[in-house]
């Protein structure tokens, strides 16, 4: 269970449609570097309420990946969402009020540009805070780096290798969608993550020694 | 001064299967060696040529153990079915670097 916990990425970002290929790159790097991701889109269980499926999986995860790039007004309301940074406040009090292994949690915060992040929540100043410039090239990069420098375990060398090797898989995607009757431009995150997996799996091999 | 780009990168595969992994600056000769241990086999050139240190990199990489975690969630359908997916895509045919037909890994760059 332990190791459930130091394996598990929490992440914490925009679901929409435009924010996609953030996420799918996020969770394919995560993956990559020997990790778990953890999101409440995994969840479907409607009698549990929403913060407490957040609660619950902030629990599970020793790390945190936030992105508060969406945090800007809603064109329509002239309101900005909050939920992203709702969601790293929990985190952060987690790591600061809870005991033991708790305390360990380590984040990394996402944002569009640089220092933007100053103009609107300049109270994390002080954390890890990168800005992807809506890449995923740029997200995967970063992904990696975090968890390199925050585990001592091996990973892939650098974010190109990874990126790579995204960029096979997504050209993979379409024909393994076919394969199980799944429309690829609808694809829910649970068929997403476990195509990911399988996927690492059939590429990843051990060296056999002649 | 660059550097010569005089490294391949290649696989041995028996059937569709990699056995081995690793870089050379002979293919032909490395194919040979390797035929000796699995004479049905074939060597598949990874990518271009190129530095011997980018190729050592990439052998780095590639030849970490599998460290991939499970997904802690079930999809729509059920483990086995993906591992297929996976397997099948896995699998395509393509052409190796003398031009014979064999089937595809998606590991090829």
């Amino acid at each position: 269970m332990a190791n459930k916990y130091n394996d598990s990425v929490f992440i914490n970002c925009p679901f929409d449609e435009e924010y996609k290929p953030m996420l799918w790159a996020i969770t394919f790097a995560i993956f990559d570097c020997g990790f778990v991701p953890r999101c409440t889109l995994e969840e479907d269980d409607a009698s549990q309420i929403r913060i407490e499926k957040i609660y619950s999986i902030i629990e599970s995860c020793r790390f945190g990946m936030h992105d508060i790039s969406r945090t800007e007004l809603d064109p329509k309301h002239r309101l900005p969402r909050f939920n992203m940074p709702l969601e790293l406040g929990l985190f952060l009090s987690a790591k600061k009020f809870g005991k033991g292994k708790h305390s360990k949690k380590s984040c990394l915060i996402f944002d569009k540009k640089a220092y933007r992040y100053q103009r609107f929540i300049s109270d994390i100043a002080g954390q890890d805070i990168n800005a992807h410039n809506n890449s995923p090239k740029n997200a995967i990069k970063v992904v990696r780096d975090w968890l390199s420098g925050k585990s001592s375990r091996n990973m892939p060398s650098d974010g190109i290798f990874i990126w790579n090797r995204y960029r096979r898989f997504q050209k993979a995607l379409p024909g393994m969608c076919r394969t199980l009757d799944l429309k690829h431009e609808n694809l829910i995150y649970k068929d997403y993550i476990n195509l990911v997996y399988e996927w690492l799996k059939e590429s990843t091999w051990k060296h056999i020694s002649s | 001064m660059a550097k010569k780009r005089d490294t391949y990168k290649y696989y041995f595969k028996v059937g569709n299967k990699i056995v081995y992994g690793g870089i050379s600056q002979d293919l032909e000769r490395r194919e040979q060696e390797h035929l000796q241990k699995w004479p049905k086999g074939h060597i598949v050139q990874v990518g271009r040529r190129t530095t011997e240190e980018a190729a050592k990199k990439w052998e780095r990489d590639m030849i970490r153990e599998s460290s991939v975690k499970s997904p802690l969630v079930s999809g729509s359908r059920k483990p086995i079915e993906y591992k297929k997916a996976a397997r099948k895509e896995a699998s395509r045919k393509t052409t190796d670097w003398k031009g014979t037909h064999h089937k595809k890994s998606t590991l090829r760059d």
